[in-house]
């Protein structure tokens, strides 16, 4: 029996993908061990509109933490006030495991929340098990190059979970849930922070940990024509468009499309590697990936012993021809 | 003036003087901030490193300064030449560390503090089996901070080794001061040499924030903000006679523990299949994927 409290972190008006994972596998573990119960944080200056989505996916209980200074246009950056509601929320519900995403937003607080509610944590896994009064993991270190199979024992264990780790699986039935409010109070002054400026990524991008095909540009995308050849054939898929690090020092792709040690984590079904030398750090960023596509000009590059399929050819060439018969074969239907 | 200002609470600031109270002492211009960096040396992930009974054998492989803290003391250093100050460098680790610390002192900080763990065998930076200890960490850290005058505490914003990114915010919680993660510019608010806030650019999922955040305060540096310099041999030379500080602390007990139970290889795949043209095999399985299912001919 364990009581698991997961976050459900909203991004541009949505709960995102991988809080839906983290609930998913919450509630599997929770089938298996009897007794145990799911409950989901969920700090919004609206809470209320995401509380279906919540029901489908089988959360039973919802620690609801209601607030404008968590609304998105709010002088106060969220860490601080974030931080302050989930230790409260931790409080109230007394939970064995709490598992969060490991999103930008929650590896900056992560540290202070396990300060502050005295509990181990475990970042960045890619797989945990609730034991009785502990937590068994699986994190990747030494950039990707090792597992460590990790325990951690307290009440609460704090674990962040990886991108695209589980499924994210919706109950057949929404669950009923009974909804707590939590009370919260975050005095902006002692945050010590302002918001100046916001630089949005450029709209109608689509979330890179929110699709199941991935498309990364590296190096070997020179221009524009490139670059275009790469959304071409996301567009296709309805995939969302990464990059390595060459290709955004290249000034072709915005940072927040960064894959890799210091990016994001992906995990998608399908991942194509174009004009990708495969560095050490950009691998630990997508090793995760089911089935890993490459195409690289040169036949010996180190990404080809991360893929499944190689494609060893110039990517201006082999793109245009690629999506055209990918077409052809959709099309056609066989 | 000096007289007037003693007894008064640390870092109080006389803006229209310009002046900078410490401890009742003025230190000096009140435009000069103190950054420390906390940097940790690590093994160099990408020299030969074996796995043995589920542990890590580091011995065949080098120790190097952990790119994340290279780049915090970069950008640290870079943050002085443009505005004025002093960087110093803090590490926690084996006396092995000094090594690290010598490279930092070469690549332009000012002096360095290397704290020791007194039972060797239970330095909470030993590789493998007491990994990730940041709470441990960030505990000496917060210690050393305690006693300590400065504007902004730099790190790295994870370690290479461990990959947890946990340590700086632990420590900013402990300190009871502000934190930004992940940040990629450091700059300084208001006019030039004046004012005591910084401005950090940090990334985060989506978007860029640009947040005014006060000093003292801790920052945690992504690789991204600079390329960290190559120490000249001036720099090397003048490294040698730059103070380093030991201090040998004990082992901080009854933290929650997270223990490593063995290491494993990352699960590997199968031997890459090399597809010719035509790449049925990529475009079957892509296929399932096609927007919008088969499109009308």
């Amino acid at each position: 029996m364990a009581r698991l409290l997961t976050f459900a972190e909203i991004r541009a008006g949505r709960i995102t993908r991988l809080s839906l994972e983290a609930l998913s596998r919450c509630r599997e573990i929770a089938r298996q061990r009897r007794g145990s119960t799911v409950a989901v944080a969920i700090v919004s200056d609206n809470p209320l509109a995401h509380f279906e989505e919540l029901a489908r996916y089988g959360a039973e209980e919802v620690f609801a933490v209601t607030d404008t200074v968590f609304a998105s246009a709010t002088r106060t950056p969220r860490s601080a006030p974030l931080t302050a509601a989930l230790a409260g929320v931790i409080k109230q519900a007394v939970p064995d495991v709490v598992v969060l995403p490991s999103e930008e937003s929650v590896k900056e607080i992560l540290g202070a929340l396990a300060i502050r509610v005295f509990a181990p944590a475990l970042p960045d896994v890619s797989g945990f098990d609730v034991l009785d009064g502990a937590v068994k993991a699986q994190r990747p270190v030494f950039t990707a190059g090792f597992m460590a199979h990790v325990r951690a024992e307290g009440a609460p264990v704090l674990v962040s979970l990886r991108a695209g780790s589980y499924a994210a699986c919706q109950n057949p039935e929404p669950s009923s849930m009974r909804i707590r409010n939590v009370p919260f109070a975050f005095d902006e002054k002692v945050a010590g922070k302002t918001l100046r400026k916001v630089v949005k990524a450029a709209s109608g991008r689509i979330d890179l940990s929110e699709t199941s095909v991935v498309v990364a540009a590296g190096r070997g995308v020179r221009d524009e024509k490139g670059k275009r050849l790469i959304e071409e054939l996301a567009a296709l898929l309805g995939a969302a468009v990464g990059a390595s690090r060459g290709a955004i020092e290249a000034g072709l792709f915005p940072p927040s499309s960064l894959i890799g040690q210091t990016g994001k984590t992906v995990s998608p079904d399908v991942y194509i590697a174009v004009g990708i030398s495969g560095a050490l750090q950009h691998v630990a960023g997508m090793s995760g990936s089911r089935t890993v596509i490459a195409i690289n000009k040169d036949a010996d590059a180190p990404v080809f012993r991360h893929a499944t399929y190689g494609i060893a050819g110039d990517l201006y060439e082999v793109l245009p021809a690629f999506t055209e018969a990918l077409k052809q074969k959709a099309s056609t239907g066989d | 003036m000096v007289g007037l200002c003693q007894g008064l609470h640390e870092q109080v600031l006389y803006e229209h003087e310009a002046i900078r109270v410490v401890h009742g002492f003025i230190r000096q211009k009140i435009a000069d901030m103190k950054l420390i960096v906390c940097v940790k040396q690590v093994p160099d992930v990408a020299s030969p490193l074996r796995l043995q009974e589920g542990c890590i054998d580091t011995s065949a492989g080098r120790m190097v300064l952990n790119a994340y803290d290279a780049s915090a003391t970069e950008g640290a250093i870079a943050f002085t030449e443009r505005y004025g100050g002093e960087v110093h460098a803090v590490l926690v680790g084996p006396p092995e560390g000094r090594e690290t610390l010598r490279k930092v002192l070469a690549m332009g900080v000012a002096s360095a503090v290397h704290i020791q763990v007194k039972d060797r065998a239970a330095c909470p930076e030993a590789v493998p089996n007491a990994l990730p200890e940041a709470q441990a960490c960030a505990k000496i850290l917060a210690d050393h901070f305690n006693k300590e005058t400065f504007d902004v505490i730099a790190c790295g914003k994870q370690a290479q080794d461990t990959d947890a990114g946990l340590t700086p915010a632990m420590l900013a919680e402990l300190l009871g001061l502000p934190f930004i993660g992940n940040a990629i510019a450091l700059e300084r608010d208001g006019n030039g040499r004046s004012g005591n806030h910084l401005l950090v650019t940090r990334q985060g999922d989506a978007d860029q924030e640009i947040t005014r955040i006060e000093t003292p305060c801790v920052v945690s540096c992504s690789n991204n903000m600079c390329d960290p310099r190559i120490p000249n041999i001036k720099g090397i030379m003048g490294a040698r006679n730059k103070p380093i500080d030991v201090k040998i602390v004990s082992r901080p007990a009854g933290l929650p523990g997270v223990h490593v139970q063995r290491y494993e290889a990352m699960p590997g795949r199968p031997r890459v299949r090399m597809l010719e043209e035509g790449w049925d095999k990529a475009i079957e399985a892509l296929v399932p994927f096609v927007k919008g299912g088969p499109p009308a001919i």
